[in-house]
């Protein structure tokens, strides 16, 4: 059985699927596109796939059904394991789940000096983007933003971290104290990880957004949508100042 | 295999234009735009292109001549090995391109002249070499045990109107009908999917895509999209001949069906094997297509619709959500795709 559950979304230009094969009780996401962007997008994220998996040992399994000129499809194996629930996109509602993601993103992306350039994913989110298998192992899945070498070491895991804080500041209109202080918390775990480049150290925010603002390019027409970017000046301010290294 | 291609077709089409379109003799004109648009639309085309005049003469159909977005129906056949595919009533050819660019070779096939001639410049622009465009009434069509693939979308509903269409005339009153006398629109539909199977190869695969009878939003005050007229989808066909003939001054004849009839007609011609689809919120640009099965209802989900502006659509769309979601209500679902193997 068969099914398109997305069609060209979030300005792509990628058709998703979703094949359950009864008899095998296997199911399969495939990724497909016949315009030339979609085509980029999808072989981008086969690159970045590639990359991940010669870093962990719960490798993303795929298949490339059909490659050409002007159309290609990817079949991956549904990863089976526990994506967190959308409704619960706050910080403090996560935290078991974020402190196992960046203990993954420091042993996937840690190892090299902190001034080092490391490979972006693009769209490190805990909403859809990572699978936890027994509840327990991140996978990160959805590479199409996927850049090699580009990104300062932390930067990922800035965005993922601030992005849950934004959806927490944009439901309770209100920062949670607990928040900031698991979140210093993590800072200091990927600093003493080396996996926190100098320029998170002051005003780590205000460094992730300026990061992505001089990049908006590897997002495209994405990029106005990013969370993180619509913090007010003044939220900007009274986080990075309850950021203490 | 593109010669022996050509070769196949010059067999039924011995003469092909200055243009590189086989021509059978039969004429006709079925187009969004009218005779005297299309006119100024070709000499646009002739001069600066495909993509310019789109854009210069009829903007409005950009997106649906070239979003990709329009080609998500055929993500639902196997495009692994490269085979032949026709394209009944190809228009301009969307999905005459989008079986190109997945490496089909391509037979379109339309009554409209000045609509192959846009196909014929834009595979031109797009380097799409495997597209062969024949001018013919697709009710006519010869063609045995030559495809791998026929796509017949938004076509079989049309199949029993004779006349000429410009389609925004033909959502008002009709001046003259020919067509009483004619045979029945679902005979036609069933003569018409016949040529179909008959143009299969054994194991070849017909993507239908038309219209629920039952789309809720027709019961909601939607008009029929065919007709122009509310309620003519679904109430039984005398009464809608009667309001059609009453309102339109000519037989309802755009016949559309339920899941259950179209799989069965798709059946009665000859087809082993269906494979039946709900669209939403259409199959023009499709946001999610499942199963038609108790499985795949579970699947329903949220999509995005930039469609969705007026306060009507939107209830429309909530309450699709509500009877998706909680009554599993597969029977109202807007669109229907069927994918039938010989």
């Amino acid at each position: 059985m068969i099914s398109l559950l997305k069609n060209h979304q979030h300005y792509g230009k990628v058709y998703f699927m979703e094949e359950v094969d009864l008899c095998n009780n296997k199911k399969y996401f495939i990724k497909s596109s016949s315009s030339l962007n979609g085509i980029v997008d999808i072989s981008t994220e086969l690159t970045g796939v590639a990359w991940y998996n010669s870093k962990v040992s719960n490798k993303i399994k795929y298949e490339i059904s059909i490659r050409r000129k002007s159309y290609i499809k990817v079949k991956y194996l549904e990863i089976k394991g526990i994506v967190p629930k959308l409704s619960k996109k706050t910080y403090h509602s996560n935290i078991r789940y974020i402190e196992k993601v960046i203990d993954h993103y420091c042993s996937v992306w840690g190892g090299d000096s902190t001034n080092a350039k490391v490979p972006l994913h693009g769209d490190f989110s805990l909403l859809g983007n990572i699978v936890f298998i027994n509840d327990e192992i991140p996978v990160v899945i959805d590479w199409e933003h996927f850049k090699s070498n580009v990104a300062p070491i932390g930067f990922d895991a800035m965005y993922f971290l601030f992005e849950l804080l934004w959806f927490e500041t944009s439901q309770a209109n209100n920062i949670c104290e607990h928040s900031l202080t698991h979140l210093n918390k993590m800072l200091l775990k990927l600093k003493s990880a080396n996996c926190l480049n100098e320029i998170f150290i002051n005003k780590p925010l205000e460094a992730t957004r300026k990061f992505m603002l001089n990049n908006d390019n590897y997002w495209g027409s994405q990029f106005n949508k990013m969370p993180i970017m619509f913090f007010s000046k003044d939220e900007i301010d009274f986080i990075d100042n309850k950021m203490l290294f | 295999m593109s010669s022996n291609l050509i070769q196949k077709i010059l067999n039924l089409y011995p003469r092909q234009d200055e243009n590189m379109i086989f021509k059978s003799g039969r004429e006709g004109y079925w187009s969004n735009l009218s005779k005297q648009e299309n006119n100024k639309f070709r000499k646009i085309l002739e001069n600066d292109g495909a993509k310019s005049a789109v854009q210069s003469v009829i903007p409005q159909f950009e997106d649906m001549i070239y979003s990709e977005k329009r080609e998500a129906a055929l993500e639902l056949l196997d495009h692994e090995k490269s085979g032949i595919c026709i394209d009944f009533g190809c228009m301009w050819g969307v999905l005459s391109t989008g079986m190109a660019k997945r490496g089909h070779e391509v037979i379109s096939i339309d009554q409209t002249y000045q609509s192959l001639l846009f196909l014929k410049k834009r595979a031109e622009e797009d380097n799409l070499n495997n597209i062969h465009i024949i001018q013919d009434d697709i009710k006519k069509t010869k063609f045995t045990d030559i495809a791998d693939y026929a796509i017949v979308n938004g076509v079989l509903e049309w199949i029993p109107i004779l006349e000429e269409v410009e389609v925004k005339k033909f959502y008002g009153k009709s001046l003259h009908s020919d067509v009483e006398d004619s045979e029945t629109p679902s005979n036609m539909q069933e003569q018409f999917l016949k040529t179909v199977f008959t143009s299969l190869k054994e194991e070849g695969k017909m993507m239908l895509a038309i219209e629920n009878r039952h789309g809720h939003q027709y019961y909601m005050g939607r008009k029929d999209p065919h007709a122009n007229l509310l309620f003519t989808t679904f109430l039984p066909r005398p009464l809608s001949n009667f309001i059609s003939k009453f309102f339109h001054n000519k037989p309802y004849r755009n016949y559309i069906y339920s899941f259950k009839d179209m799989e069965n007609m798709v059946r009665s011609v000859g087809f082993k094997e269906c494979e039946t689809y709900m669209c939403f919120p259409d199959y023009h640009f499709p946001e999610l297509i499942i199963s038609y099965s108790k499985q795949g209802v579970l699947e329903y989900r949220k999509y995005p619709n930039e469609n969705r502006i007026t306060v009507k659509q939107k209830i429309s769309y909530y309450v699709e959500y509500f009877i998706m979601r909680y009554f599993k209500a597969k029977f109202f679902a807007p669109a229907i795709i069927i994918v039938a193997k010989k």
